[in-house]
């Protein structure tokens, strides 16, 4: 699934450039911190959008299974939705919906955990 | 600290320092800018050319079948051969455009209206008391819970809740997508809303919905633009993608996604072109479309511009 | 070199240019100076004049696109400019460092400022992480942070701007550095934290002996701090001297003109408020009266507790009057502002405009008076639409006046004359005009339906001096054609002196002293008038303003902890705002002390 970690690797990538750029990361430059602290810190604060970016690569993740396993015929959740829809086999759709947004709802929570922890600001309100 | 102001002048317009010149030069003139933009403009100009021409440049009727050739390879008479049911290839993959690209073209701009009014409602109320928090509020939450199913997974369910078919599917690539543009929009809104000139604008005696949508909205059409090209191509992806797996378009409309799908299976036995041909088709619009659009997300987004 | 008479630091010849696609520019162009021992230098110049390029290349740290191209800064025998990054990280920090200007963004978000400080320390000293906190805590305690223990675990969001600052002063100083460059330093403080902030600086700097450059656009801190001056315009220093020297005898024209501006602007004797004749004696009729305004914040994520932005405001404007309204930040100035235009919604008391109650109208009720009530915003570009042209922006309010669209554009027309700017000008977009133009732009757009009255919330802080003079000029010059009643809020008691006739002082939410502009001016009648119009507030950096957002305001009178002559009285009830005499009110209980000790006023020798 390289295909869906390009985005997120470009999303980080221009994330921590900013940040490098930015006033707290040339300060600390100033003060005559190392390079590898001035990394740690850009990229510790480009963080954030990356991760939202991350739980969002679920979605669409879950629609690509739904393809592949059709065209190789890999019997998974994605091709028993499919072979569902086509029989218009109603429970089984519910069911497959179900998991996959129980799922979703999941990762969505770990979404917001994981910024709790890294994010101060987001902790004090 | 001083701003280094020249070099911003180069930049061209961030959305909100304004524009030097017509958005629609500036936008043309850093697409042609770059190679990614050049393929891309090119790809989608060339993909909207045939289906606009396509009634006129196609030799055989899309649905008609050829009794006698079946499974045909590609030859002078049928360029892309025949498939299973003796219909020729090339004839269907460019009458195909007539069925992908105005449902993706309607279905985007759908789902930019509502999204675009209802972020533009969610993000000028958002976070306030009041009949428009409460509204804003009840938008937000309803988009979450759109949100919250996996976007193929959502559009599978409504086709399969609404039955198939071209209007279908658009329906429902529409409300996957407009979520994206509300949010987009609402995140724009939200960020301007406390500038000094939206409380001019109330100043000046604006009502409410006249400021969020007269002064407010003009500001931050331009990203929406930009998207729209991004889900005009996911668009596109999604209407092969449930035609594919048997629950957008029937047979025999011609449609990429569907003759990928049921030429996929004479692969195995050497019989490529009925669905390498659409593929290709297939993968090339989408291409060109998510080029274009990347290009037109850097020239808004000064942040990866250089 | 850096041996001889002192001279700790040397530039020669500096130039830096930005590569940008659409060419190059010069920002700092041949610039040489030295800094010497225990002294320091201060850089003056507008905005866009290259100070911080210059600041920038002096330690070699440039940002993309921009590249020293030529000179020298030599600093112990070494040239800055050809040191490879490993040196210079040697170098930055231990011998030469930057005190930022933007504290707000200046500190890492996510990080303790204990932990910054400790990658500061680490940077070049091996220490273990408890001697580290131990010296962090100490650096806190250095630069008068109260409580630097608990403070030392705060991230940057629950500081306010003066501690932020204080906090990289102390991570500026951890080295005792030979060279300490201040950009902007109290940018943006209040005028009482920035006196804070520099003579805390300036202690410490007599303390370590260190080569100092401060970079301000505020002569008068050159005047109060630095021994040397130097001015800067278009990336080229045109003067270098002595301050006392520029003071008496600017050589450059360019120096003279920056200096005659500023001290018309700042003695002000020769232009008394020219509204003051028929404010004389307030009209029978208000046009603006406020009784008793109230004004909570609920504060995030402490639903118990409220910041009291304004806390029972009561005052007239009579109609053609200009009212001044002067405070720090955080005093609830520019929050009376809001609510009299009714942007924002009153917890409790009255507002009352030309005979109507518009504190308890509903916005849609409201909507149709709006044409009377106008305001002009602090920052000119961001209050104006950047999407319309400026032309548009200004017909916006006379939409709603029921004027057909070519009465419209007549009058459009005429009010960019009357803030002298050109009908090409009407054409560009906001972001095509300078801040000063934009300010004009402002200004029109307030006074197109001919209001009765215009706020104007600190229409000139954010503009160079030299624009200030152009602005106030331009107030005086409508307030003579149309007649309107200004409210004018500021910080800035120059600008608020030469408009208005009448000026109240607020202070943590509460007007402590309402006098014409004259007598104010002659003497005060509130210690906290006194102290803001001396400029120089309790110099004692331990006696800190109690920070709003960790504290609760003071039982009593806000203001008895910092005061010098608070009584037990005064920390126990507020004293009323009672008449001293004709027009003239005060709330202090020690009123009567006040008269007898003359007022420092912060000038020049």
């Amino acid at each position: 699934m390289f295909v869906y970690g390009a985005p997120i690797l470009k999303m980080t990538r221009a994330n921590v450039t900013k940040n490098l750029d930015s006033e707290f990361v040339q300060q600390v430059k100033s003060a005559g911190v190392g390079e590898r602290t001035q990394l740690w810190i850009a990229f510790k604060n480009s963080l954030p959008p990356v991760i939202t970016l991350a739980g969002i690569t679920y979605g669409f993740v879950i629609g690509g299974a739904v393809l592949v396993e059709t065209i190789f015929s890999w019997g998974g959740l994605g091709q028993y939705a499919v072979l569902a829809i086509s029989n218009s086999d109603f429970n089984a759709i519910q069911g497959f919906v179900l998991v996959a947004t129980v799922v979703s709802i999941f990762i969505f929570l770990l979404v917001d955990v994981v910024h709790y922890v890294v994010d101060p600001r987001i902790r004090a309100t | 600290m001083d701003p280094v102001e020249p070099i911003d002048a180069t930049l061209g317009p961030a959305p909100l320092t304004g524009r030097r010149e017509s958005p629609f030069r500036y936008y043309l003139r850093f697409v042609l800018s770059r190679p990614a933009g050049i393929f891309g403009l090119v790809m989608v100009s060339a993909v909207l050319i045939i289906t606009i021409i396509a009634p006129w440049i196609i030799p055989y009727d899309p649905e008609k079948t050829f009794p006698g050739l079946i499974l045909e390879p590609p030859s002078g008479a049928h360029w892309f051969g025949t498939d299973a049911t003796g219909l020729d290839v090339f004839s269907r993959v460019i009458a195909a455009t007539r069925t992908d690209i105005p449902v993706a073209f309607a279905a985007t701009a759908a789902s930019m209206a509502i999204g675009v009014i209802l972020g533009v409602i969610a993000g000028y109320f958002g976070e306030r008391r009041g009949l428009g928090g409460a509204v804003s509020e009840i938008i937000m939450r309803i988009l979450d819970i759109f949100q919250a199913f996996p976007v193929f997974v959502l559009a599978l369910v409504l086709v399969a809740a609404a039955g198939s078919g071209a209007l279908n599917v658009g329906i429902a690539i529409a409300f996957v997508n407009a979520p994206i543009f509300a949010r987009l929009i609402r995140g724009q809104i939200l960020g301007l809303r406390r500038m000094p000139f939206v409380e001019a604008a109330r100043c000046a005696g604006g009502t409410p919905l006249r400021v969020a949508f007269h002064n407010v909205m003009p500001n931050v059409i331009s990203p929406a633009f930009v998207q729209a090209s991004v889900t005009l191509g996911f668009a596109i992806l999604l209407t092969a993608g449930l035609s594919f797996v048997g629950a957008g378009v029937a047979a025999p409309t011609p449609e990429w996604g569907l003759m990928v799908a049921s030429g996929g299976r004479h692969i195995i036995t050497g019989e490529w072109w009925p669905s390498v041909f659409p593929g290709l088709a297939l993968g090339g619009t989408i291409l060109g479309f998510a080029f274009l659009g990347e290009v037109m997300g850097q020239a808004i987004n000064p942040l990866e511009r250089r | 070199m850096s041996t001889g008479n002192g001279v700790v630091l040397s530039a020669g010849g500096v130039s830096t240019t930005f590569f940008t696609h659409g060419g190059e520019v010069t920002a700092v162009r041949d610039v040489s100076l030295d800094l010497h021992k225990g002294q320091m230098l201060g850089l003056v110049g507008e905005t866009g004049c290259g100070k911080s390029v210059l600041v920038h290349s002096l330690v070699n740290q440039v940002r993309f696109p921009g590249r020293v191209v030529d000179g020298e800064v030599l600093l112990d025998g070494e040239d800055l400019l050809t040191l490879d990054e490993r040196s210079l990280r040697r170098v930055r920090g231990r011998k030469i460092a930057i005190i930022g200007s933007n504290p707000g963004a200046s500190l890492d978000p996510l990080a303790t400022i204990g932990d910054q400080l400790g990658r500061a320390i680490t940077a070049h000293e091996k220490v273990t992480a408890p001697e580290a906190t131990a010296r962090a805590i100490e650096a806190l305690e250095s630069v008068g942070i109260p409580d630097p223990e608990r403070r030392k675990d705060a991230h940057p969001h629950e500081l306010s701007v003066g501690m932020a600052q204080r906090v990289l002063i102390a991570m500026a100083l951890l080295h005792s550095p030979d060279v300490i460059i201040a950009d902007e330093p109290t940018a943006g403080l209040d005028v009482t934290v920035q006196r804070q902030v520099l003579n805390l600086l300036r202690r410490l700097l007599a303390d370590l002996g260190s080569a100092t450059m401060v970079v301000t656009r505020d002569l008068g801190i050159v005047a109060q701090y630095c021994d040397d001056l130097a001015v800067m315009r278009d990336g080229s220093l045109v003067e270098h001297t002595p301050v006392a020297s520029f003071f008496d005898r600017p050589s450059e024209a360019y120096s003279r003109d920056l200096l005659g501006r500023v001290m018309t602007s700042a003695v002000g004797e020769s232009t008394p408020a020219p509204a003051a004749a028929p404010a004389a004696q307030p009209a029978a009729d208000p046009l603006l009266s406020v009784r008793d305004l109230v004004k909570y914040f609920p504060v995030r994520g402490a639903p118990h507790l409220k910041v009291h932005a304004v806390n029972g405001v009561s005052f007239d404007v009579a109609p053609g009057e200009a009212l001044g309204l002067v405070g720090e930040s955080g005093s609830g100035k520019t929050t009376v502002g809001r609510l009299v235009l009714r942007l924002i919604e009153p917890t409790g008391g009255t507002i009352d405009f030309a005979g109507e109650r518009t504190s308890e109208m509903s916005e849609a009720n409201m909507r149709p008076l709006r044409s009377r009530i106008q305001m002009v915003f602090q920052e000119p570009h961001a209050s104006l639409n950047p999407s319309t042209s400026v032309a548009r922006n200004i017909d916006e309010p006379l939409r709603v006046t029921g004027m057909g669209r070519r009465q419209r554009n007549e009058r459009v027309r005429e009010v960019l004359g009357m803030v002298h700017l050109s009908e090409a000008d009407g054409e560009k977009f906001p972001h095509q005009l300078s801040a000063g133009q934009a300010q004009r732009a402002g200004i029109a757009r307030a006074i197109g339906t001919e209001p009765d009255l215009v706020v104007l919330d600190e229409p000139t802080s954010q503009l160079d001096i030299a624009i200030r003079a152009e602005i106030i000029d331009l107030l005086n010059e409508i307030s003579g054609q149309l007649g309107m009643a200004y409210l004018f809020i500021s910080h800035d008691l120059t600008a608020v002196r030469s408009v208005c006739s009448r000026i109240a002082v607020m202070y943590l939410g509460k007007i402590v002293e309402v006098a014409p502009t004259a007598e104010l001016f002659a003497n005060q009648r509130h210690p906290y008038s006194k102290a803001l119009l001396s400029s120089v507030l309790y110099p004692d950096p331990a006696a800190a303003l109690p920070d709003f957002r960790l504290e609760a305001v003071p039982e009593g009178c806000h203001l008895h902890p910092r005061c010098p002559i608070a009584t037990p009285e005064c920390g126990v009830t507020y004293p009323p705002l009672v008449e001293l005499s004709a027009q003239r009110h005060a709330a202090c209980y020690r009123s009567d002390v006040l008269v007898a000790t003359p007022t420092v006023r912060e000038e020049r020798k």
